[in-house]
């Protein structure tokens, strides 16, 4: 919905009057002007954190910016040393291995091996959560943790912010 | 009362805007060319060298920026911008705003002590923001105007008045003006020409590439000037991060062009295919060999004139060529986390899967973006501001049947401001537009234009020889590889030489401004510059001689780097002794150059064009519409050529209307005269006077001649027949299009049409092109068979369409074609030489038998109708005609212009053009671009009441003359006749073109070449034997 109309926007150069921006920048824009209070005080444990950058909102959709909101609300949430990066990242992340109707489409064995490789770049990170803000990616990320034993767990980014709100 | 203006405005100062603004002003119009940064010559300065003959870019422009700056009829307007435009074609009024350049241009010397003094160090955006320049700066070396500008924003006294002016102080000639005011002028014109130009693609916006993160991704304009001896590096190519040299290079291609995901632009930019594989070439020269080039690209579009054969050299050459669109770049090796985030080396990662779907990782220094072509934000600005709209993807719509008109009577468009094109292309709009303007307002022509004056030539029969030396180190063209300074000191040594200067750029505006100033000074009377070739710098280097009062045949050019820096790059040393010999040569000539008396010829104002199909129509047209009259020769009963033949243009327009209104118009001219059912008989003259006599008996006298002699389908045959003539159900494109013109005939009584009972078509491209036999693109096949597959679709929408290609070459806005026909449903399946598809019949059915190159499959497809995508091919008699007018045809059969890159419509023969297919297979727009081009550059000459004749003929003596006849025979200009009194050979000076047959043929030795006598001759091949220190 986010990326085709944004796309539909775009490639059509359809004029507007609207600011087109993923809830993301606004939870980082809040962030950033104090309107929305958050702090790491709680993550007392050093819970490790890295990221998922979904294609349709990075990649394809708006590009780095993006990727740095997502990555600059995590370091407040989660504390600023408990964020490990993915490699490679931001634009050029490796996608889940879910998209394009894969997750839907029954062919598990061949979607699981499309997510090795995404398996393998988020057990390297060695991180205990790894935050999708997709729900396409969030249930492919959380099964291909399942099928090749990961130990980390998969979460949307608002939880966190909950978590974190003072 | 005459209201029309004899002024124009071309505003863009890039190769396109100097050409137009040339053109017209030899042509007698006064042209103020404007403009917007501190010099003109655009994108093309910034390139190192250009395809497809490896030229120097700076090296072919620069003449054309001097002769632009030195015009006495146009007027530079620099750092300046239109602010408003009224009126209407004949009658404009522009206000021009000339924004301050601090320096004043009268009294600056170019010595460039304001830039040194200046402490404010900025990105230099001639070189891309690849280093530095200073805030007071100038351009680039070559510039012209050759003036220093203060950049306002960075300046600090501007910012701050009193922080700094460590310029002011500096400079000798009191230049620096802190009080500059932007000026406003007022113009008077007839028509305006937009050359706007383009800029190119933005990658930051694709942040998968890398660019702006990583510091060895670069764009193909600063690679440009990584190349460059003018560039950051002083043409060592290094790579940004660290000034290694790289030894590996990857290019990837369309990166801004053919993406409607993320560049949002869905045309093909026409130009990136050649000039990356040109990049890979020029950079394999630079590493000596030591180099692994790659190009990742979608489909090789090498679609112009010996571009495919430049592909296939680069091919054989080792560069590797990948067909893949490589997805991300990645810093390569192991990437260190720290606080900061990722840390990682200078060497790039590239991911890719190759035609088999197999992922491959391979490791580069150095990634070049092939980016594309867009119009710039100020030139969408400026065509807003002159309410001309722009279509959807951002390029001025034009009519292919009037390419160069905008919705705007009088203002008109050329290069890529319409759809991205080549240099070639866009320098033949150039002159297409002069055409267009030329003919608006050919009632005020010479009204406006003032006549430059020489100063009289100083006798100089009495002085002894006082030799002027001046050495080139043309960049680092020649001094790279020949010591300059060495060959400089050593002409010092030589008898008669007083003066000797080593000079970075001797074409440079400020050397020759120099130039005139030293042969005054010093009483020089022979002068021998050691650079380039005369071929296209001794007209610059003569006239600059008689702007200092000098006889221009007193001098020399030693070519000390075509044939000799470009030779022998590998012994330096050894080639610095052939420079001192060139050099020693041209002086020992030089010594014995005499004063050669100005010789003119009269102009007949009378033109030939041979050739009534579309292109010769339009050329003989656009003569007569500018005031001259025109022969118009046909060979066949009707006009109209090929165009008979085509449905419609791939912008939907149809032909056959428009082909008759020309036709009606041709026929119906005052100033034509038509020649049909006519063929040449013979043709004598020269530029100014030729004779040719016709087979319908007419002998006519002419001042130019045009060629537009067409080309024609080839006839399927041998390995590419294909059932061709055996199988009524195999057409060529054309015998498609008959048949959808019949179509509309049917349509319009009511009847089924006959192609939309068809159910399955399939086309084959490349029948006869590109292939060891024809080693050229037809150029015109893939849109042509793309557009027809769409039109049947258009008849019936159930239709199976199969397009079997090797690629696509659906260049600039015909890209979308391409789209609309894959979202269509038309099925590309793609074959290479070793895996042609074959066609066979079983029974009554025809079986094409291909391979899938998706599934790596063998496929049969039973079609209804196959269509044959085959070549254009020069007339066979192109050639012959191109011997009446001594002009050369390609190994192809193409006829030949003087130059490929800035000279594509004129011939080496003076005064004889070329136009359309004969030139190189092409569609209708750019044939008909290229009719105009033909004709102003026609008019350049017809305009005149006189031309120029060589002065250095041969002259015979007729004492020793013994009337063998043999000169007169061998004579390939027929300049030689018996004298009726004296029965002597002798020669017609105005003939002659001092090509010296006579001289060697003479058993009598008694003729001799003006300043090429066995005296000097001698006196050259003595120097060049003694070996006299050096």
């Amino acid at each position: 919905m986010f990326y085709a109309v944004l796309e539909g926007l775009r490639r059509f150069k359809i004029p507007h009057n609207f600011e087109f921006v993923s809830i993301i920048s606004l939870y980082a824009r809040w962030i950033r002007e104090g309107r929305l209070n958050v702090s790491s005080a709680w993550n007392t444990e050093g819970l490790k954190f890295t990221v998922q950058d979904p294609c349709k909102l990075v990649r394809q959709g708006i590009g780095d910016e993006v990727a740095e909101d997502l990555r600059f609300v995590i370091r407040q949430v989660a504390g600023e040393e408990n964020f490990i990066d993915v490699w490679p990242n931001k634009s050029n992340n490796y996608c889940c291995g879910g998209g394009g109707g894969a997750l839907q489409s029954g062919f598990v064995q061949n979607r699981r091996a499309c997510g090795k490789a995404k398996f393998q770049q988020l057990q390297a990170t060695g991180a205990d959560v790894v935050i999708t803000p997709c729900h396409n990616c969030h249930t492919q990320v959380k099964d291909i943790c399942d099928h090749y034993n990961g130990k980390w767990q998969t979460t949307h980014l608002w939880n966190w912010i909950v978590k974190a709100m003072i | 009362m005459n209201n029309t203006k004899g002024s124009v405005l071309v505003i863009g100062g890039g190769i396109t805007g100097v050409q137009t603004a040339l053109d017209l002003a030899d042509s007698g119009f006064y042209v103020y060319l404007v403009e917007r940064t501190a010099a003109i010559g655009g994108v093309m300065s910034q390139l190192d060298k250009t395809f497809p003959t490896n030229d120097c870019s700076a090296c072919i422009l620069s003449p054309k920026l001097v002769e632009c700056g030195r015009h006495l009829n146009i007027q530079l307007l620099t750092l300046s911008e239109l602010v408003s435009l009224k009126g209407e074609p004949g009658n404009f009024r522009a206000v021009i705003r000339e924004n301050p350049r601090y320096v004043d241009a009268n009294k600056c010397i170019a010595c460039g002590m304001c830039a040194e003094k200046c402490p404010k160090v900025v990105p230099n955006e001639f070189n891309n923001g690849l280093g530095t320049r200073k805030a007071a700066y100038l351009k680039f070396p070559q510039a012209v105007p050759l003036k220093y500008a203060i950049d306002a924003k960075h300046c600090i006294w501007l910012n701050k008045p009193g922080r700094c002016g460590a310029c002011a102080k500096a400079c000798p000639a009191g230049a620096i003006n802190f009080d500059d005011k932007p000026k406003e002028h007022i113009l008077e014109v007839g028509a305006v020409a937009l050359a706007l130009g383009f800029e190119t693609y933005d990658p930051s916006l694709l942040d998968f590439t890398g660019y702006g993160r990583l510091k060895n991704v670069v764009t193909s304009l600063e690679f440009e000037r990584l190349l460059s001896p003018s560039g950051p590096c002083l043409g060592h190519m290094e790579r940004p991060s660290d000034h290694a040299i790289p030894k590996r290079i990857a290019w990837l291609q369309c990166v801004g062009s053919r993406d409607i995901n993320r560049a949002c632009n869905a045309y093909c930019s026409s130009v990136c295919c050649m000039y990356a594989i040109k990049q890979a070439v020029i950079a394999k020269e630079h590493a000596a060999g030591h180099l692994d080039a790659t190009i990742f690209y979608m489909d090789m579009r090498t679609h112009g004139k010996d571009f495919e054969k430049y592909y296939e050299r680069a091919k054989a050459s080792g560069i590797s060529f990948i067909r893949s669109r490589v997805h991300s770049v990645w810093p390569a090796g192991q990437a260190v986390h720290t606080q900061k985030g990722f840390e990682y080396g200078h060497d790039l990662l590239v991911r890719y899967s190759d035609e088999d779907g197999h992922l491959h990782e391979e490791t580069f220094d150095l990634v070049v973006l092939s980016v594309g072509m867009q119009l710039s934000a100020s030139a969408r600005g400026l065509l807003s501001k002159l309410d001309i709209p722009l279509n959807s993807h951002g390029f001025v719509p034009f009519s292919s049947f009037s390419p160069n008109s905008t919705s705007k009577p009088g203002i008109f468009i050329c290069g890529p401001v319409s759809d991205p094109k080549d240099i070639p292309q866009s320098v033949t709009e150039a002159s297409s537009v002069a055409a267009e303007i030329s003919a608006l307002l050919s009632s005020s022509r010479w009204q406006t234009t003032k006549t430059k004056e020489f100063p009289p030539e100083r006798d100089i029969t009495a002085e002894p020889p006082r030799i002027g030396v001046f050495v080139c180190h043309c960049g680092i063209n020649i001094a790279s590889v020949v010591n300059v300074k060495e060959v400089a000191e050593y002409a010092r040594t030589l008898p008669g030489v007083v003066f000797v200067q080593d000079n970075l750029f001797t074409c440079s505006q400020d050397t020759i401004v120099n130039m005139v100033a030293t042969i005054r000074r010093e009483g020089l009377n022979r002068v021998v510059v050691a650079s380039c070739t005369p071929r296209t710098h001794e007209p610059l280097f003569q006239e600059t001689l008689r702007e200092a009062g000098l006889n221009p045949y007193l001098f020399e050019m030693a070519n000390i780097r075509d044939q000799d820096s470009w030779v022998h790059q590998n012994e330096p040393e050894k080639a610095t002794q052939k420079a001192k010999d060139l050099v020693r040569m041209a002086i020992a000539k030089v010594r014995g150059d005499q004063p050669l008396s100005a010789n003119v010829v009269p102009v007949h104002k009378r033109a030939l064009v041979i050739g009534g199909g579309v292109t010769g129509m339009v050329a003989a047209l656009s003569l007569a519409d500018q005031g001259f009259p025109v022969d118009l020769v046909e060979k066949a009963e009707g006009l109209g050529g090929n165009a008979r033949r085509l449905y419609r243009t791939w912008q939907g327009e149809e032909v056959a209307e428009m082909l008759q209104s020309l036709i009606d118009r041709t026929t119906n001219h005052a100033n034509i005269t038509l020649h049909s059912s006519t063929t040449l008989e013979r043709t004598s003259g020269s530029v100014g006077r030729f004779k040719t006599t016709l087979s319908n008996g007419k002998e006519i006298e002419h001042g130019v001649a045009i060629l537009a002699v067409g080309g024609q389908p080839w006839r399927p045959s041998g390995e590419w027949q294909y059932l061709y003539g055996e199988e009524e159900r195999v057409k060529t494109l054309l015998e498609v299009d008959e048949l959808c013109m019949a179509d509309e005939n049917v349509k319009a009584t009511g009847r089924s049409p006959l192609l939309s009972q068809l159910n399955h078509v399939v086309f084959i491209h490349c029948v006869g092109s590109r292939i060891p036999e024809r080693p050229y693109c037809s150029r015109v096949c893939c849109t042509h068979a793309i557009d027809q597959a769409l039109k049947l679709k258009e008849l019936n929408p159930r239709m199976n369409i199969y397009m079997l290609y090797r690629d696509i070459r659906t260049y600039g806005q015909r890209e979308i074609l391409y789209q609309e026909a894959r979202a269509k449903g038309i099925v590309f399946i793609r074959y290479d030489l070793n895996n042609r598809p074959t066609l066979t019949k079983d029974g009554d059915t025809l079986c094409i038998g291909a391979m899938d190159h998706v599934l790596k499959r063998p496929l049969v497809i039973h079609p209804d109708m196959v269509v044959l995508a085959s070549a254009v091919e020069p007339r066979r008699d192109a050639g012959e005609l191109s011997k009446f007018f001594k002009c050369s045809i390609n190994a192809e059969g193409f006829l030949m212009e003087a130059h490929a890159k800035l000279r594509p419509v004129d011939f080496a023969t003076d005064g004889v053009f070329l136009a359309g297919l004969c030139h190189y297979p092409k569609p209708l727009e750019e044939s008909i671009a290229q009719a105009k081009a033909a004709a102003v550059r026609a008019v350049r000459v017809l305009a005149q009441d006189v031309v120029p004749a060589e002065s250095a003929v041969a002259v015979v003596n007729p004492a020793k003359c013994v009337t063998c006849g043999v000169c007169a025979k061998i004579c390939p200009y027929s300049a030689i006749s018996k004298d009726p009194v004296l029965q002597k050979a002798s020669v017609d000076a105005s003939l002659c073109k001092g090509c010296g047959a006579c001289v060697a043929s003479c058993r009598s030795d008694a003729i001799t070449l003006k300043n090429m006598g066995n005296e000097q001759i001698m006196a050259a091949i003595e120097a060049a034997m003694c070996n006299c220190g050096g």
